[in-house]
């Protein structure tokens, strides 16, 4: 797993991922953008985000709390929430 | 007349269970020298010329179409300089493994347990436990676990399995058409 970007904040570097899964500028994406509806990120495509989100954050994220995430926002906040207890 | 005889045949064949089709379907699998675990479904007979090589553990499950190719055809390239050459590969796949419709398994792979291998990847190599596998040439993307957990919460995951067919058909239209209705679709 490769280290932590350090230098790109948290929210930053999972909207980067958000908008290279979902082929958008990531200054057209909100943090009230539905990952499936809006931004037609499907379930697969929603593996691969969380591994680059995963492997960027140095983090591990639980697959419940996962499942329950809808928008952009409810992603950033499980990933900032796992940078700060880890 | 004939009919009448089929419907009567019909009547006093006893309908087997999905478990006991199961089952068969793996014994005929296993006479041909598959090695196959308990509680596995499997809908592919594509075990290649030596299904010896391949070994499923307990509760894989295999869609139809999927293919498990144990010897590699292009060695057939060399028999000019080896009149008898052929090239091989065990197969093994681990507990609680699903694969997808139209998938091929190429010689010498590995396949972790509770892995989802997607419809149509072509696999080769060492799949660790719980990957999520999709593509040709097949990539792990993620974890399993994830997909699954993400499919159980998806508005498209009905508990449909047990219906009886026309039921379960009106049940599913009948959701699908709220949810475009919904969508505005």
């Amino acid at each position: 797993m490769p280290e932590p970007d350090a230098a790109m904040p948290v929210a930053a570097a999972v909207l980067a991922a958000i908008a290279e899964t979902a082929g958008r500028d990531a200054g057209d994406i909100l943090p009230e953008h539905d990952l499936a509806r809006d931004l037609g990120i499907d379930s697969l495509e929603f593996v691969r985000l969380v591994q680059i989100v995963e492997d960027n954050a140095g983090v591990i994220l639980s697959d419940e709390h996962l499942a329950a995430v809808v928008t952009v926002a409810d992603l950033v906040a499980l990933v900032q929430t796992a940078t700060t207890t880890t | 007349m004939l009919s009448m005889l089929k419907k009567l045949l019909h009547r006093r064949t006893p309908r087997r269970t999905l478990a006991e089709a199961d089952e068969a379907a793996a014994d005929k699998l296993r006479a041909r020298g598959v090695k196959v675990g308990k509680g596995c479904r499997i809908y592919s007979r594509e075990f290649s010329t030596e299904p010896y090589l391949v070994e499923l553990a307990d509760g894989v499950a295999i869609s139809q179409g999927a293919k498990f190719l144990t010897h590699d055809g292009a060695a057939r390239l060399l028999r000019h300089r080896r009149p008898a050459v052929q090239h091989f590969g065990r197969i093994v796949v681990g507990t609680d493994t699903f694969i997808g419709e139209n998938a091929i398994i190429l010689p010498g792979t590995r396949i972790g347990a509770r892995c989802v291998i997607g419809a149509g990847a072509v696999v080769r190599g060492v799949i660790p436990d719980n990957s999520l596998v999709v593509g040709n040439p097949a990539t792990v993307i993620g974890r399993a676990s994830t997909y699954l957990e993400r499919l159980n919460t998806s508005p498209r995951t009905l508990d449909t399995f047990d219906m009886e067919e026309t039921a379960r058909r009106e049940f599913i239209l009948a959701h699908l058409a709220g949810e475009e209705k919904d969508a505005g679709t």
